[in-house]
C-alpha cells in the first residue's frame, strides 16, 4: 500500500498542528512548518508528495513558494488553503493549482483528505482509509 | 467634485477595502483554527468511542485552550474592525494617536509581515489627542507605511511615533534606507489628502524618517 507524505505550510501554527494530527488520524503523514524557509530545508531532508500550502505566507506567497518547491522537488503535487476570498486571488490559485485544488479556509478535513488522495492517484492507486476516526 | 477630490475618495475607498479585506483574513484564520481545534477532540472522542484508544486529557486541555485563545484573538480583532469603521462616523474628531496607530498597525500586520517588514508603534505616555479627520489621518498613515515598506532599511523594521511640537504634532515613520532620495518625496498623489488634513510631510534623512506634520487642532 502506497502512503502517502504531505508538508504543510501556513503562518499560523495551531492551525498546522491540528491539521497534521487530524491527518495522521487518517492514515496520511504530515509534517509541518510556519515559514516559506522551514518549508524548502524540510523537502531537502526529506521526499513529499504533495505540499498544501497557505496562499499568504509571510515575506513570500505559497505561489511563490510553489516555485521554489519545484525546483527542489519537480515531482510534487500542490494544493492551495487561503482566507483571502478575492477574484483575482482565486484566478491567481486556480491558475497554479487547478480549480479542484484550491480550498478556501475554513477547510473540511474530509474535502482536503479526499483532494489529497485524488491528486496523487495519478501517481498509483489511492491508499485505503486507515485509522479513520 | 474636482478629478482630483474623485481620485482621493476612489483612493480612500481602495484603502477602507484593503484593511477590510486583511481584517477578514485575520478572521478567517482564527475561525480555521478553532475549526481545526475542534475537529480534533471531535476525531480524538471518536476515536476513543470507537476504536478504544485512550483519551488524553493533557491534550483536550490544551486543544480547549487554543480555542479560547482564539476567541480572546478574535475579539481583539473584531474590536479593531469596529474602531477602524467609526473612524468615518465624523469630519473632525478629537482621537488619541497612539491608540490609532496602534490599531492601524495591528489591523495592517498582515500586509506588513507579507513583505518582510516588522512595525513597532512607540506609545506617547500619555497619548497625544489631535482635533481632525480620523479616516483621512488613517489613510495618510498607510500611506507612510506603504512608501515606507518600499524604502525600508536592511533591518526591514519600522518604528511609528506621534510627539507634540507647540501647536502641531509630528508623526515619524523611522526605519527608512540612508540613502532614500529626498527629492522622490512626497509622492503628487498625496497632494490632496495632505490639504484635507492641512498638514505636509517632509524627509528627515538624520533621523532616517519621514514626517507628517500635523495641526493639533484641526479647524471645522
Amino acid at each position: 500500500m502506497k502512503s502517502i507524505r504531505v508538508l504543510l505550510a501556513d503562518d499560523e501554527e495551531e492551525l498546522v498542528t491540528a491539521l497534521v494530527e487530524r491527518l495522521a488520524l487518517r492514515g496520511i503523514e504530515a509534517d509541518g512548518v510556519s515559514t516559506c524557509e522551514a518549508a524548502v530545508a524540510l523537502l531537502r531532508e526529506k521526499r513529499y508528495d504533495v505540499a498544501v500550502l497557505d496562499v499568504k505566507l509571510p515575506r513570500m506567497s505559497g505561489f511563490e513558494l510553489k516555485k521554489q518547491m519545484v525546483r527542489v522537488a519537480p515531482h510534487m503535487k500542490f494544493i492551495f488553503i487561503t482566507g483571502h476570498g478575492s477574484y483575482a486571488s482565486f484566478q491567481e490559485g486556480t491558475a497554479e493549482a487547478g480549480r479542484p485544488y484550491y480550498l478556501l479556509k475554513p477547510v473540511d478535513i474530509e474535502l482536503l483528505v479526499a483532494k489529497i488522495r485524488e491528486i496523487t492517484a495519478a501517481d498509483g492507486p489511492p491508499p485505503e482509509k486507515e485509522g479513520a476516526p | 467634485m474636482t478629478q482630483s477630490n474623485k481620485e482621493t475618495t476612489v483612493d480612500g475607498l481602495r484603502f477602507f477595502g484593503r484593511m477590510s479585506a486583511a481584517i477578514s483574513h485575520d478572521l478567517k484564520n482564527t475561525l480555521s483554527i478553532m475549526n481545526e481545534s475542534a475537529g480534533l477532540i471531535e476525531d480524538l472522542a471518536l476515536m476513543a468511542e470507537n476504536k478504544g484508544r485512550p483519551l488524553d486529557p493533557q491534550r483536550i486541555h490544551q486543544l480547549g485552550a487554543t480555542i479560547k485563545r482564539q476567541i480572546q484573538r478574535n475579539d481583539g480583532i473584531v474590536r479593531n474592525m469596529n474602531q477602524f469603521a467609526h473612524s468615518v462616523d465624523h469630519s473632525f474628531k478629537e482621537i488619541g494617536l497612539t491608540a490609532n496607530l496602534q490599531m492601524l498597525s495591528t489591523i495592517c500586520r498582515r500586509l506588513t509581515d507579507a513583505r518582510g517588514v516588522a512595525v513597532a508603534v512607540t506609545p506617547s505616555d500619555p497619548d497625544i489627542g489631535i482635533v481632525t479627520r480620523p479616516f483621512h489621518l488613517l489613510h495618510l498613515v498607510w500611506l507612510l507605511l506603504a512608501w515606507a515598506m518600499d524604502h525600508v532599511d536592511e533591518g526591514k523594521r519600522l518604528s511609528l511615533q506621534a510627539r507634540s511640537v507647540q501647536d502641531h504634532v509630528h508623526l515619524e515613520c523611522r526605519g527608512i534606507a540612508g540613502a532614500t532620495a529626498a527629492a522622490a518625496f512626497p509622492p503628487a498623489p498625496w497632494t490632496e489628502l495632505l490639504e484635507l488634513l492641512a498638514a505636509r510631510v517632509e524627509m528627515d534623512t538624520a533621523q532616517q524618517a519621514i514626517v507628517a506634520v500635523l495641526p493639533r487642532r484641526m479647524a471645522a
